[in-house]
Protein backbone atom coordinates (compact mmCIF):
# COMPACT_ATOMS: atom_id res chain seq x y z
CA UNK A 1 0.00 0.00 0.00
CA UNK A 2 2.76 2.46 0.94
CA UNK A 3 4.94 1.75 -2.28
CA UNK A 4 1.57 1.73 -4.22
CA UNK A 5 1.26 5.29 -2.78
CA UNK A 6 4.78 6.58 -3.30
CA UNK A 7 4.51 5.67 -7.23
CA UNK A 8 1.45 6.94 -7.48
CA UNK A 9 3.35 10.30 -5.90
CA UNK A 10 6.29 10.07 -8.12
CA UNK A 11 4.58 8.58 -10.85
CA UNK A 12 5.46 11.66 -13.05
CA UNK A 13 9.32 11.79 -12.04
CA UNK A 14 9.38 7.97 -12.90
CA UNK A 15 8.02 8.75 -16.47
CA UNK A 16 10.25 11.13 -17.07
CA UNK A 17 13.31 8.71 -15.97
CA UNK A 18 12.21 6.08 -17.92
CA UNK A 19 12.07 8.70 -20.89
CA UNK A 20 15.59 9.41 -20.33
CA UNK A 21 16.67 6.12 -19.73
CA UNK A 22 14.98 5.38 -22.97
CA UNK A 23 16.36 8.41 -24.87
CA UNK A 24 19.69 7.65 -23.91
CA UNK A 25 19.84 4.18 -24.11
CA UNK A 26 22.16 2.86 -27.14
CA UNK A 27 20.44 1.91 -30.32
CA UNK A 28 20.64 -1.96 -31.74
CA UNK A 29 23.20 -1.41 -34.81
CA UNK A 30 24.20 -4.09 -37.71
CA UNK A 31 27.04 -6.08 -36.72
CA UNK A 32 30.28 -6.65 -38.77
CA UNK A 33 30.15 -9.66 -39.59
CA UNK A 34 29.58 -10.68 -43.18
CA UNK A 35 26.54 -10.36 -44.57
CA UNK A 36 24.91 -13.17 -47.11
CA UNK A 37 24.32 -9.62 -49.45
CA UNK A 38 27.91 -9.63 -49.88
CA UNK A 39 28.42 -12.96 -51.58
CA UNK A 40 25.45 -12.31 -53.74
CA UNK A 41 26.75 -9.26 -54.92
CA UNK A 42 30.26 -10.34 -55.68
CA UNK A 43 28.76 -13.20 -57.46
CA UNK A 44 26.88 -11.01 -59.49
CA UNK A 45 29.61 -8.67 -60.29
CA UNK A 46 31.66 -11.72 -61.26
CA UNK A 47 29.14 -12.83 -64.01
CA UNK A 48 28.67 -9.17 -65.17
CA UNK A 49 32.23 -9.01 -65.69
CA UNK A 50 32.55 -12.56 -67.68
CA UNK A 51 29.46 -11.21 -69.44
CA UNK A 52 30.63 -8.15 -70.47
CA UNK A 53 33.99 -9.89 -71.83
CA UNK A 54 32.05 -12.33 -73.49
CA UNK A 55 29.10 -10.28 -75.07
CA UNK A 56 30.10 -6.93 -75.64
CA UNK A 57 34.43 -8.02 -75.90
CA UNK A 58 33.46 -10.85 -78.44
CA UNK A 59 31.09 -8.36 -80.04
CA UNK A 60 33.36 -5.39 -80.41
CA UNK A 61 36.17 -8.02 -81.73
CA UNK A 62 33.80 -9.19 -84.40
CA UNK A 63 33.00 -5.97 -85.40
CA UNK A 64 36.87 -4.83 -85.21
CA UNK A 65 37.81 -8.09 -87.42
CA UNK A 66 35.15 -6.91 -90.30
CA UNK A 67 36.43 -3.25 -89.87
CA UNK A 68 40.13 -4.29 -90.43
CA UNK A 69 38.96 -6.36 -93.78
CA UNK A 70 37.20 -3.42 -95.04
CA UNK A 71 39.89 -1.38 -94.43
CA UNK A 72 42.40 -3.87 -95.74
CA UNK A 73 40.16 -4.66 -98.87
CA UNK A 74 39.95 -0.71 -99.32
CA UNK A 75 43.60 -0.13 -99.24
CA UNK A 76 44.57 -3.44 -101.07
CA UNK A 77 41.96 -3.55 -104.00
CA UNK A 78 39.94 -0.41 -104.42
CA UNK A 79 42.46 2.50 -103.31
CA UNK A 80 46.08 1.23 -103.61
CA UNK A 81 48.47 4.05 -103.23
CA UNK A 82 50.83 2.80 -105.78
CA UNK A 83 47.80 2.96 -108.05
CA UNK A 84 46.91 6.46 -107.26
CA UNK A 85 50.22 7.45 -107.82
CA UNK A 86 50.34 6.16 -111.13
CA UNK A 87 47.37 7.50 -112.41
CA UNK A 88 48.40 10.55 -111.26
CA UNK A 89 52.08 10.11 -113.30
CA UNK A 90 49.29 9.19 -116.12
CA UNK A 91 47.66 12.81 -115.93
CA UNK A 92 51.15 14.34 -116.28
CA UNK A 93 52.18 12.01 -119.15
CA UNK A 94 48.89 13.19 -121.00
CA UNK A 95 50.07 16.85 -120.26
CA UNK A 96 53.22 16.30 -121.69
CA UNK A 97 51.37 15.19 -125.01
CA UNK A 98 49.36 17.73 -125.34
CA UNK A 99 52.01 20.07 -124.25
CA UNK A 100 53.75 18.75 -127.91
CA UNK A 101 50.92 19.11 -129.42
CA UNK A 102 50.18 22.58 -128.26
CA UNK A 103 54.15 23.70 -129.42
CA UNK A 104 53.37 22.27 -132.84
CA UNK A 105 50.61 24.12 -133.42
CA UNK A 106 52.51 27.39 -133.12
CA UNK A 107 54.48 26.88 -136.09
CA UNK A 108 53.94 29.31 -137.98
CA UNK A 109 52.61 28.41 -141.48
CA UNK A 110 51.86 31.73 -143.28
CA UNK A 111 52.42 31.67 -146.69
CA UNK A 112 51.31 34.51 -149.00
CA UNK A 113 53.77 36.58 -150.88
CA UNK A 114 51.73 39.93 -152.28
CA UNK A 115 51.37 42.69 -149.79
CA UNK A 116 47.25 42.77 -149.92
CA UNK A 117 47.17 38.68 -149.61
CA UNK A 118 50.40 38.92 -146.87
CA UNK A 119 47.72 41.14 -145.06
CA UNK A 120 44.65 39.34 -145.29
CA UNK A 121 46.09 36.15 -144.28
CA UNK A 122 48.00 37.51 -141.05
CA UNK A 123 44.96 38.46 -139.55
CA UNK A 124 42.98 35.02 -140.60
CA UNK A 125 45.97 32.86 -139.05
CA UNK A 126 46.29 35.90 -136.01
CA UNK A 127 43.87 33.50 -134.04
CA UNK A 128 43.34 37.31 -132.11
CA UNK A 129 40.05 38.12 -132.15
CA UNK A 130 41.33 42.15 -131.62
CA UNK A 131 42.31 41.19 -135.42
CA UNK A 132 38.42 40.62 -136.30
CA UNK A 133 37.57 44.17 -137.46
CA UNK A 134 40.25 44.42 -139.80
CA UNK A 135 39.11 41.34 -142.10
CA UNK A 136 36.51 43.16 -144.16
CA UNK A 137 39.50 45.70 -144.97
CA UNK A 138 42.01 42.81 -146.03
CA UNK A 139 39.02 40.61 -147.78
CA UNK A 140 38.29 44.15 -150.17
CA UNK A 141 41.83 44.34 -150.93
CA UNK A 142 42.05 41.05 -152.53
CA UNK A 143 38.41 40.11 -153.26
CA UNK A 144 36.93 43.41 -154.48
CA UNK A 145 33.91 45.48 -153.83
CA UNK A 146 30.40 44.95 -154.23
CA UNK A 147 29.73 46.23 -157.87
CA UNK A 148 28.16 49.62 -158.42
CA UNK A 149 24.75 49.70 -159.85
CA UNK A 150 25.49 51.30 -163.10
CA UNK A 151 27.97 47.71 -163.38
CA UNK A 152 25.68 45.38 -162.24
CA UNK A 153 22.08 44.46 -162.02
CA UNK A 154 20.52 44.33 -158.61
CA UNK A 155 19.70 40.63 -158.82
CA UNK A 156 23.57 40.12 -159.28
CA UNK A 157 24.48 42.68 -157.08
CA UNK A 158 22.45 40.86 -154.05
CA UNK A 159 23.95 37.37 -154.62
CA UNK A 160 27.07 39.07 -155.01
CA UNK A 161 26.76 41.06 -151.61
CA UNK A 162 25.28 37.79 -149.71
CA UNK A 163 28.58 35.47 -150.90
CA UNK A 164 30.81 38.01 -149.45
CA UNK A 165 29.05 38.58 -146.48
CA UNK A 166 29.18 34.82 -145.85
CA UNK A 167 32.71 34.31 -147.00
CA UNK A 168 33.76 37.17 -144.69
CA UNK A 169 31.62 35.93 -141.83
CA UNK A 170 33.32 32.65 -141.78
CA UNK A 171 36.68 34.30 -141.96
CA UNK A 172 35.99 36.40 -139.06
CA UNK A 173 34.86 33.04 -137.17
CA UNK A 174 37.35 31.23 -137.96
CA UNK A 175 39.56 33.40 -135.98
CA UNK A 176 37.12 33.47 -133.32
CA UNK A 177 37.22 29.50 -132.89
CA UNK A 178 40.96 29.30 -133.32
CA UNK A 179 40.76 31.66 -130.58
CA UNK A 180 38.48 29.88 -128.26
CA UNK A 181 40.52 26.57 -129.22
CA UNK A 182 43.40 28.35 -127.91
CA UNK A 183 41.72 28.80 -124.63
CA UNK A 184 39.99 25.38 -124.15
CA UNK A 185 43.76 24.57 -124.66
CA UNK A 186 44.68 26.47 -121.80
CA UNK A 187 41.45 25.29 -119.25
CA UNK A 188 42.18 21.83 -120.26
CA UNK A 189 45.65 22.25 -119.49
CA UNK A 190 44.73 23.87 -116.02
CA UNK A 191 42.92 21.08 -115.48
CA UNK A 192 45.26 18.05 -116.28
CA UNK A 193 47.25 19.88 -113.36
CA UNK A 194 44.29 20.23 -110.73
CA UNK A 195 44.07 16.16 -111.60
CA UNK A 196 47.66 15.60 -110.70
CA UNK A 197 46.76 17.26 -107.21
CA UNK A 198 43.87 15.58 -106.86
CA UNK A 199 42.55 12.56 -105.12
CA UNK A 200 40.18 9.69 -106.22
CA UNK A 201 37.64 11.30 -103.76
CA UNK A 202 38.02 14.42 -105.48
CA UNK A 203 39.16 13.75 -109.31
CA UNK A 204 35.09 12.79 -109.86
CA UNK A 205 34.58 16.91 -109.15
CA UNK A 206 37.61 17.74 -111.17
CA UNK A 207 36.17 15.63 -114.02
CA UNK A 208 32.70 17.14 -114.12
CA UNK A 209 33.92 20.27 -114.66
CA UNK A 210 36.04 18.80 -117.56
CA UNK A 211 32.93 17.60 -118.52
CA UNK A 212 31.30 20.79 -118.70
CA UNK A 213 33.96 22.19 -120.66
CA UNK A 214 33.45 19.27 -123.03
CA UNK A 215 30.20 20.09 -123.56
CA UNK A 216 30.93 23.78 -124.27
CA UNK A 217 33.69 22.64 -126.46
CA UNK A 218 31.14 20.38 -128.35
CA UNK A 219 29.11 23.65 -128.57
CA UNK A 220 31.83 25.33 -130.48
CA UNK A 221 32.88 22.41 -132.61
CA UNK A 222 29.19 22.38 -134.12
CA UNK A 223 29.15 26.30 -133.88
CA UNK A 224 32.51 25.76 -136.48
CA UNK A 225 30.91 23.53 -138.57
CA UNK A 226 27.37 25.37 -138.58
CA UNK A 227 29.87 28.39 -140.23
CA UNK A 228 31.41 25.97 -142.66
CA UNK A 229 27.87 24.19 -143.71
CA UNK A 230 26.83 28.15 -144.03
CA UNK A 231 29.48 28.53 -146.28
CA UNK A 232 28.51 25.23 -148.77
CA UNK A 233 24.99 26.49 -148.48
CA UNK A 234 26.07 29.66 -150.01
CA UNK A 235 27.97 28.02 -152.66
CA UNK A 236 25.12 26.01 -153.43
CA UNK A 237 23.22 28.25 -153.82
CA UNK A 238 25.11 30.68 -156.72
CA UNK A 239 25.07 27.21 -158.62
CA UNK A 240 21.45 27.33 -158.83
CA UNK A 241 21.94 31.42 -158.96
CA UNK A 242 24.24 31.06 -162.24
CA UNK A 243 21.34 28.61 -163.69
CA UNK A 244 18.50 31.05 -163.07
CA UNK A 245 20.07 34.04 -164.45
CA UNK A 246 21.32 32.32 -166.94
CA UNK A 247 17.99 31.24 -168.20
CA UNK A 248 16.69 34.53 -167.33
CA UNK A 249 19.00 36.54 -169.58
CA UNK A 250 18.66 33.99 -172.83
CA UNK A 251 15.01 34.29 -172.18
CA UNK A 252 15.47 38.16 -172.50
CA UNK A 253 18.34 38.20 -175.45
CA UNK A 254 15.86 35.39 -177.32
CA UNK A 255 12.84 38.31 -176.97
CA UNK A 256 15.54 41.00 -178.10
CA UNK A 257 16.87 38.79 -181.18
CA UNK A 258 13.17 38.58 -182.29
CA UNK A 259 12.18 41.67 -181.66
CA UNK A 260 15.79 43.21 -183.76
CA UNK A 261 14.81 40.70 -186.02
CA UNK A 262 11.16 42.16 -186.68
CA UNK A 263 12.23 45.30 -187.07
CA UNK A 264 14.30 44.47 -190.10
CA UNK B 1 8.92 -0.42 -26.88
CA UNK B 2 5.70 -3.11 -25.92
CA UNK B 3 7.82 -2.45 -22.32
CA UNK B 4 8.02 1.47 -22.35
CA UNK B 5 4.06 1.17 -23.18
CA UNK B 6 3.30 -1.22 -20.57
CA UNK B 7 4.85 0.62 -17.89
CA UNK B 8 3.70 3.96 -18.84
CA UNK B 9 0.23 2.20 -19.44
CA UNK B 10 0.74 1.21 -15.21
CA UNK B 11 1.53 4.69 -14.70
CA UNK B 12 -1.32 5.94 -16.14
CA UNK B 13 -3.49 3.45 -14.16
CA UNK B 14 -1.88 4.35 -10.57
CA UNK B 15 -2.15 7.93 -11.31
CA UNK B 16 -5.95 7.93 -12.57
CA UNK B 17 -6.92 9.88 -9.92
CA UNK B 18 -5.51 12.69 -10.53
CA UNK B 19 -6.08 14.18 -13.92
CA UNK B 20 -3.08 16.33 -14.49
CA UNK B 21 -0.81 13.48 -13.50
CA UNK B 22 -2.20 11.46 -16.03
CA UNK B 23 -2.23 13.58 -18.88
CA UNK B 24 1.58 14.81 -17.71
CA UNK B 25 2.06 10.82 -18.09
CA UNK B 26 0.55 10.37 -20.92
CA UNK B 27 2.32 13.13 -22.48
CA UNK B 28 5.85 11.89 -21.28
CA UNK B 29 4.94 8.37 -22.13
CA UNK B 30 4.23 9.51 -25.95
CA UNK B 31 7.09 11.33 -26.54
CA UNK B 32 9.60 8.26 -24.57
CA UNK B 33 7.70 5.94 -27.12
CA UNK B 34 8.26 8.31 -30.37
CA UNK B 35 11.89 8.60 -29.35
CA UNK B 36 12.43 4.63 -28.79
CA UNK B 37 10.24 3.97 -31.95
CA UNK B 38 12.06 2.82 -34.55
CA UNK B 39 12.52 4.89 -37.96
CA UNK B 40 10.06 3.52 -40.73
CA UNK B 41 11.54 0.24 -42.20
CA UNK B 42 13.40 0.70 -46.00
CA UNK B 43 11.83 -1.31 -48.50
CA UNK B 44 13.30 -4.90 -49.19
CA UNK B 45 16.32 -4.39 -51.34
CA UNK B 46 16.36 -7.38 -54.28
CA UNK B 47 20.01 -7.65 -55.29
CA UNK B 48 19.94 -10.45 -57.16
CA UNK B 49 17.53 -9.44 -59.09
CA UNK B 50 18.96 -5.92 -59.95
CA UNK B 51 21.95 -8.23 -61.19
CA UNK B 52 19.87 -10.32 -63.58
CA UNK B 53 18.58 -7.20 -64.84
CA UNK B 54 21.90 -5.71 -65.64
CA UNK B 55 22.67 -9.54 -66.69
CA UNK B 56 19.72 -9.35 -69.46
CA UNK B 57 21.01 -5.53 -70.78
CA UNK B 58 23.99 -6.56 -71.03
CA UNK B 59 23.86 -9.77 -72.80
CA UNK B 60 20.29 -9.26 -74.72
CA UNK B 61 20.29 -5.75 -75.29
CA UNK B 62 23.90 -4.82 -75.89
CA UNK B 63 24.73 -8.18 -77.07
CA UNK B 64 22.31 -8.42 -79.92
CA UNK B 65 22.78 -4.50 -80.74
CA UNK B 66 26.74 -5.46 -81.33
CA UNK B 67 25.38 -8.62 -82.81
CA UNK B 68 23.16 -6.22 -85.44
CA UNK B 69 26.07 -4.38 -85.74
CA UNK B 70 28.07 -6.39 -86.77
CA UNK B 71 25.91 -7.78 -89.24
CA UNK B 72 26.00 -4.61 -90.75
CA UNK B 73 29.64 -4.65 -91.21
CA UNK B 74 30.09 -8.00 -92.61
CA UNK B 75 26.77 -6.84 -94.65
CA UNK B 76 28.86 -4.13 -96.46
CA UNK B 77 32.09 -6.11 -96.63
CA UNK B 78 30.36 -8.66 -98.66
CA UNK B 79 28.82 -5.87 -100.65
CA UNK B 80 32.27 -4.20 -101.52
CA UNK B 81 34.10 -7.90 -101.80
CA UNK B 82 31.32 -10.00 -103.94
CA UNK B 83 28.87 -7.19 -105.33
CA UNK B 84 30.78 -3.28 -106.00
CA UNK B 85 34.40 -4.10 -105.89
CA UNK B 86 34.36 -8.05 -106.98
CA UNK B 87 37.79 -9.15 -107.42
CA UNK B 88 36.29 -11.08 -110.22
CA UNK B 89 34.56 -8.19 -111.87
CA UNK B 90 37.72 -6.30 -111.89
CA UNK B 91 39.44 -8.94 -113.35
CA UNK B 92 37.02 -9.73 -115.98
CA UNK B 93 36.98 -5.68 -116.70
CA UNK B 94 40.78 -5.36 -117.39
CA UNK B 95 40.73 -8.95 -119.39
CA UNK B 96 37.84 -7.29 -121.32
CA UNK B 97 39.91 -4.23 -121.73
CA UNK B 98 42.89 -6.59 -123.00
CA UNK B 99 40.46 -8.37 -125.41
CA UNK B 100 39.86 -5.29 -127.18
CA UNK B 101 42.96 -4.00 -127.13
CA UNK B 102 44.11 -7.39 -128.95
CA UNK B 103 41.00 -7.25 -131.46
CA UNK B 104 40.97 -3.54 -132.61
CA UNK B 105 43.88 -1.89 -131.85
CA UNK B 106 46.93 -3.64 -134.43
CA UNK B 107 44.42 -4.19 -136.65
CA UNK B 108 43.15 -0.02 -136.64
CA UNK B 109 46.83 0.94 -136.65
CA UNK B 110 47.83 -1.38 -139.51
CA UNK B 111 44.55 0.11 -141.57
CA UNK B 112 46.37 3.85 -140.68
CA UNK B 113 49.76 2.96 -142.16
CA UNK B 114 48.26 2.73 -145.68
CA UNK B 115 49.21 5.56 -146.85
CA UNK B 116 48.27 6.44 -150.42
CA UNK B 117 50.67 7.62 -152.92
CA UNK B 118 49.20 7.94 -156.04
CA UNK B 119 51.29 10.56 -157.57
CA UNK B 120 53.22 9.83 -160.45
CA UNK B 121 55.03 12.90 -161.86
CA UNK B 122 58.31 14.35 -159.75
CA UNK B 123 57.09 17.37 -158.53
CA UNK B 124 53.69 16.39 -157.57
CA UNK B 125 55.38 13.11 -155.91
CA UNK B 126 57.69 15.19 -154.07
CA UNK B 127 54.76 17.41 -153.04
CA UNK B 128 52.27 14.38 -152.07
CA UNK B 129 55.24 12.84 -149.93
CA UNK B 130 55.67 16.10 -147.87
CA UNK B 131 51.96 16.58 -147.40
CA UNK B 132 51.32 12.79 -146.09
CA UNK B 133 54.37 11.99 -144.34
CA UNK B 134 52.99 13.64 -140.49
CA UNK B 135 55.82 15.32 -139.88
CA UNK B 136 56.16 19.06 -139.00
CA UNK B 137 60.21 18.97 -139.23
CA UNK B 138 59.79 19.59 -142.99
CA UNK B 139 56.83 22.13 -142.68
CA UNK B 140 59.05 24.58 -144.20
CA UNK B 141 59.85 23.03 -147.38
CA UNK B 142 55.84 22.62 -148.38
CA UNK B 143 55.95 26.15 -149.85
CA UNK B 144 58.51 25.43 -152.31
CA UNK B 145 56.80 22.26 -153.24
CA UNK B 146 53.41 23.08 -153.73
CA UNK B 147 55.15 26.16 -155.88
CA UNK B 148 56.80 23.24 -157.88
CA UNK B 149 53.63 21.37 -158.66
CA UNK B 150 51.37 24.42 -159.10
CA UNK B 151 53.44 27.15 -160.10
CA UNK B 152 53.80 30.22 -158.80
CA UNK B 153 52.08 33.35 -159.16
CA UNK B 154 52.63 35.44 -162.37
CA UNK B 155 54.95 38.08 -162.24
CA UNK B 156 53.34 41.61 -162.36
CA UNK B 157 52.42 42.80 -165.85
CA UNK B 158 51.75 38.93 -166.84
CA UNK B 159 48.38 39.09 -164.87
CA UNK B 160 45.96 41.55 -164.00
CA UNK B 161 46.91 43.00 -160.85
CA UNK B 162 43.34 41.59 -159.28
CA UNK B 163 43.97 38.27 -160.35
CA UNK B 164 47.43 37.69 -159.16
CA UNK B 165 46.19 38.79 -155.36
CA UNK B 166 43.37 36.56 -155.79
CA UNK B 167 46.08 33.46 -156.95
CA UNK B 168 48.75 34.45 -154.57
CA UNK B 169 45.30 34.37 -151.94
CA UNK B 170 44.14 31.11 -152.77
CA UNK B 171 47.53 29.32 -152.92
CA UNK B 172 48.56 31.37 -149.40
CA UNK B 173 44.90 29.51 -148.67
CA UNK B 174 45.79 26.21 -149.73
CA UNK B 175 49.30 25.83 -148.51
CA UNK B 176 48.59 27.44 -144.92
CA UNK B 177 45.97 24.53 -144.65
CA UNK B 178 48.45 21.98 -146.03
CA UNK B 179 50.79 23.18 -143.76
CA UNK B 180 48.50 22.75 -140.71
CA UNK B 181 47.43 19.24 -142.07
CA UNK B 182 50.77 18.39 -141.68
CA UNK B 183 50.41 19.81 -138.00
CA UNK B 184 47.43 18.13 -137.18
CA UNK B 185 48.60 14.64 -138.51
CA UNK B 186 51.36 14.77 -136.14
CA UNK B 187 48.93 15.91 -133.48
CA UNK B 188 46.77 13.07 -134.27
CA UNK B 189 49.62 10.82 -133.50
CA UNK B 190 49.82 12.19 -130.29
CA UNK B 191 46.73 11.63 -129.36
CA UNK B 192 46.55 8.13 -130.52
CA UNK B 193 49.82 7.65 -128.61
CA UNK B 194 47.52 9.48 -124.97
CA UNK B 195 44.91 6.88 -125.88
CA UNK B 196 46.85 3.91 -126.25
CA UNK B 197 48.40 4.86 -122.75
CA UNK B 198 45.10 5.41 -121.15
CA UNK B 199 43.93 2.15 -122.85
CA UNK B 200 47.12 0.21 -121.24
CA UNK B 201 46.88 1.39 -117.90
CA UNK B 202 43.42 0.81 -117.20
CA UNK B 203 43.30 -2.79 -118.45
CA UNK B 204 46.88 -3.50 -116.52
CA UNK B 205 46.51 -6.90 -114.60
CA UNK B 206 48.30 -5.32 -111.44
CA UNK B 207 45.78 -3.69 -108.75
CA UNK B 208 48.65 -1.76 -108.22
CA UNK B 209 48.70 -0.22 -111.57
CA UNK B 210 44.62 -0.09 -112.03
CA UNK B 211 42.41 -0.14 -109.73
CA UNK B 212 39.01 0.97 -109.02
CA UNK B 213 39.58 4.09 -107.30
CA UNK B 214 42.61 5.28 -109.18
CA UNK B 215 40.09 5.05 -112.45
CA UNK B 216 38.48 8.56 -111.77
CA UNK B 217 41.91 10.25 -111.60
CA UNK B 218 42.36 8.69 -114.72
CA UNK B 219 38.60 9.63 -115.84
CA UNK B 220 39.66 13.32 -115.16
CA UNK B 221 42.91 13.20 -117.43
CA UNK B 222 41.17 11.74 -120.16
CA UNK B 223 37.85 14.32 -120.35
CA UNK B 224 40.74 17.07 -120.08
CA UNK B 225 42.54 15.22 -123.01
CA UNK B 226 39.13 14.93 -124.76
CA UNK B 227 38.85 18.65 -124.30
CA UNK B 228 41.76 19.11 -126.09
CA UNK B 229 40.73 16.83 -128.67
CA UNK B 230 38.29 19.09 -129.75
CA UNK B 231 40.24 22.38 -129.49
CA UNK B 232 42.26 20.39 -132.17
CA UNK B 233 39.26 19.64 -134.31
CA UNK B 234 38.03 23.35 -133.97
CA UNK B 235 41.23 24.35 -135.51
CA UNK B 236 40.76 22.12 -138.14
CA UNK B 237 37.65 23.22 -138.75
CA UNK B 238 38.33 26.86 -138.47
CA UNK B 239 40.85 25.88 -141.40
CA UNK B 240 38.49 24.54 -143.65
CA UNK B 241 36.65 27.46 -143.24
CA UNK B 242 39.32 29.75 -144.01
CA UNK B 243 39.87 27.70 -146.69
CA UNK B 244 36.03 26.93 -148.05
CA UNK B 245 35.47 30.96 -147.64
CA UNK B 246 38.27 31.85 -150.11
CA UNK B 247 36.93 29.41 -152.46
CA UNK B 248 33.49 30.97 -152.24
CA UNK B 249 35.34 34.74 -152.20
CA UNK B 250 37.02 33.94 -155.06
CA UNK B 251 34.20 32.87 -157.52
CA UNK B 252 32.69 35.56 -156.12
CA UNK B 253 35.06 37.94 -157.41
CA UNK B 254 34.67 36.21 -160.65
CA UNK B 255 30.99 36.76 -160.37
CA UNK B 256 31.92 40.80 -159.75
CA UNK B 257 34.48 41.31 -162.85
CA UNK B 258 31.87 39.49 -164.92
CA UNK B 259 29.30 42.35 -163.40
CA UNK B 260 31.56 44.66 -164.05
CA UNK B 261 32.38 43.92 -167.59
CA UNK B 262 29.00 42.67 -168.70
CA UNK B 263 28.32 46.09 -167.64
CA UNK B 264 31.01 48.06 -169.22
CA UNK B 265 30.09 46.05 -171.90
CA UNK B 266 26.58 47.54 -171.99
CA UNK B 267 27.83 50.99 -171.97
CA UNK B 268 30.03 50.54 -174.68
CA UNK B 269 27.45 49.19 -177.44
CA UNK B 270 25.19 51.68 -176.20
CA UNK B 271 27.83 54.39 -176.76
CA UNK B 272 28.45 52.92 -180.43
CA UNK B 273 24.90 52.63 -180.87
CA UNK B 274 24.23 55.98 -180.53
CA UNK B 275 27.01 57.20 -182.86
CA UNK B 276 25.59 55.70 -185.30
Amino acid sequence: MHAGRCIRRHAVLAAIALLMTALVSPRQIQGQLPSPCCAVLAAGLGTINSTLGSVIGGGLQSINTVLSDISNFEQTVIWPRQAITRALGMAGQIQGLYAQIRGIFRIPISSATLQNPKQLESILLSRNPGQIPSTTGGYGAVYGAVPTPQNAPPPVRDIIDITDAVAQDAMERAIAIDAIADQELAAADQINTNVQSATPGSAPIIEAQADAWLVRAHAYTQSALADLMRVRAIDLANNAAHLKLGSSWAVTTRQNVTTTLQHK
Amino acid sequence: MLLFTTIFGGLMLLSMENRRRTIAILLIGCVAILGVSPPPAQAQFCLPCVIQTVLTTVSQTIGNWLGSINGVFSNIRNLYEQTIWSINAINLAKAQIQSIITQFRAVIQRTMTINPHTATLPNPTALESIIRNRATGDINSVPQLYVNAFRPVPQAGAIAPQDRDMTDMDDALAQDNLMMLKVADQAQDLELQAADQIENMVGNSSINISAPGSSSLITAAAVSAEIKSQAIMQKMLAAMMRQEAGSVAHDNALRKRTATFAGQLQNNLTNVLQHK
